[in-house]
């Protein structure tokens, strides 16, 4: 039986940040985000759809986000909605991933030593 | 894959996540409302599949790992949890202390000899035989006016005295004590061996001052055998539930 990885720890505080800032456009229950992910990462982001709720959860035990169970469509599904504190998460998070991308890019392609870089 | 058969295997597959679950010590609130997401995520996934993956574990990702996931996940969210060492000291180390002092309560009720050890043990005696005679009086059974009360207020107040003096001897309030810390243990989502090991810190601390290793009295033996009950109890009442929400 083929599985994809479905380790919550797939890219390290990655998933919370995607979770984040996807429910910052909307609302959003559990299989839409997951369908939301894997568009904005054109799927290049792999892992178990199931582990997306514990990671829902703890954000929610955090206080960034807020949860109702609504009919959507005709059933019942539970929402997820970003509230204040998980948006000035978001903003914090997203200036240290900045950060970081650019300080990795940079380290690739040669950084102040003037090595060659992997590209 | 025809429609039933793949019923079944998503059956299968959530049940087999709640399976894990269950063995975790998790709340069963909890359990219920991750499970449920599950659940509908699986009828979204069925009512939208393209044919892109008809197996649900290639999907929603292997069962075992999932359920690892949801309890690392929750674990996380408590100090508790997120501490070893705080655990340690949380439900091996504490649990003695209260343990201690009952034990010490106990003691002084079953032991008279023991007033004569000093002035906490005599105050505790005291308190402890006043609260069914303050309770007779706000209840109206004692005649506070001075005249003595009638036999069977005496009566009354004797078999209240006795109850609450059984009632701490024979380890009600150790069981109490294990009670509420195999709730706390379900509450923070700690493993069933952390309630094991608090019921039995109660238990040992339990053990009177003076044993060497004979034979323990009824009461004595009560007094150790009840938070054990209290911690069997609670993994076996963990285990039924979720057998029962399984077969539902």
């Amino acid at each position: 039986m083929k599985t994809k990885p479905a380790n919550t720890d797939f890219l390290n505080g990655v998933p919370e940040l995607l979770i984040l800032s996807l429910l910052s456009h909307r609302p959003m229950y559990g299989y839409q985000l997951v369908q939301a992910i894997r568009q904005s990462t054109n799927g290049t982001l792999e892992f178990g759809e199931g582990c997306v709720y514990p990671i829902l959860h703890r954000l929610e035990a955090e206080g960034l986000l807020g949860s109702k169970r609504e009919m959507v469509g005709g059933r019942s599904r539970v929402v997820y909605r970003i509230n204040v504190r998980g948006r000035k998460q978001l903003a914090s998070t997203t200036t240290a991933w900045q950060k970081i991308v650019e300080a990795v890019s940079h380290a690739l392609h040669g950084g102040e030593r003037g090595e060659p870089g992997l590209a | 894959m025809p429609c039933t058969e793949a019923n079944v295997a998503n059956q299968d597959w959530l049940e087999e996540v709640q399976r894990r679950l269950a063995e975790s010590n998790l709340p069963p609130a909890y359990i219920r409302r991750f499970m449920g997401e599950l659940a509908d995520h699986l009828e979204d996934v069925d009512e939208g599949n393209t044919s892109m993956e008809a197996d649900v574990s290639s999907r929603l990702g292997d069962p075992n790992q999932v359920a690892e996931a949801a309890i690392a996940s929750y674990r996380r969210r408590s100090f508790l949890g997120r501490h070893p060492t705080a655990a340690f000291l949380a439900f091996a180390i504490s649990p003695v202390v209260p343990g201690f002092v009952l034990g010490c309560i106990v003691a002084a009720i079953i032991c008279p000899a023991v007033l004569t050890g000093g002035p906490v043990a005599s105050t505790v005696y005291s308190i402890l035989c006043i609260v069914p005679s303050l309770l007779a009086c706000c209840l109206g059974i004692v005649d506070v006016s001075g005249q003595a009360p009638p036999g069977v207020t005496l009566i009354v107040i004797g078999i209240v005295s006795m109850l609450t003096g059984l009632l701490a001897a024979t380890g009600v309030l150790s069981g109490i004590v294990a009670f509420l810390y195999c709730k706390l243990a379900r509450r923070v989502g700690m493993s069933k061996k952390w309630m094991l090991i608090s019921c039995v810190a109660v238990a040992v601390s339990m053990l009177p001052n003076h044993y060497d290793g004979t034979c323990l009295s009824l009461l004595e033996f009560c007094q150790i055998v009840v938070p054990l009950a209290v911690g069997w109890w609670f993994m076996r009442h963990g285990r039924n539930h979720d057998q029962l929400q399984l077969a539902s």
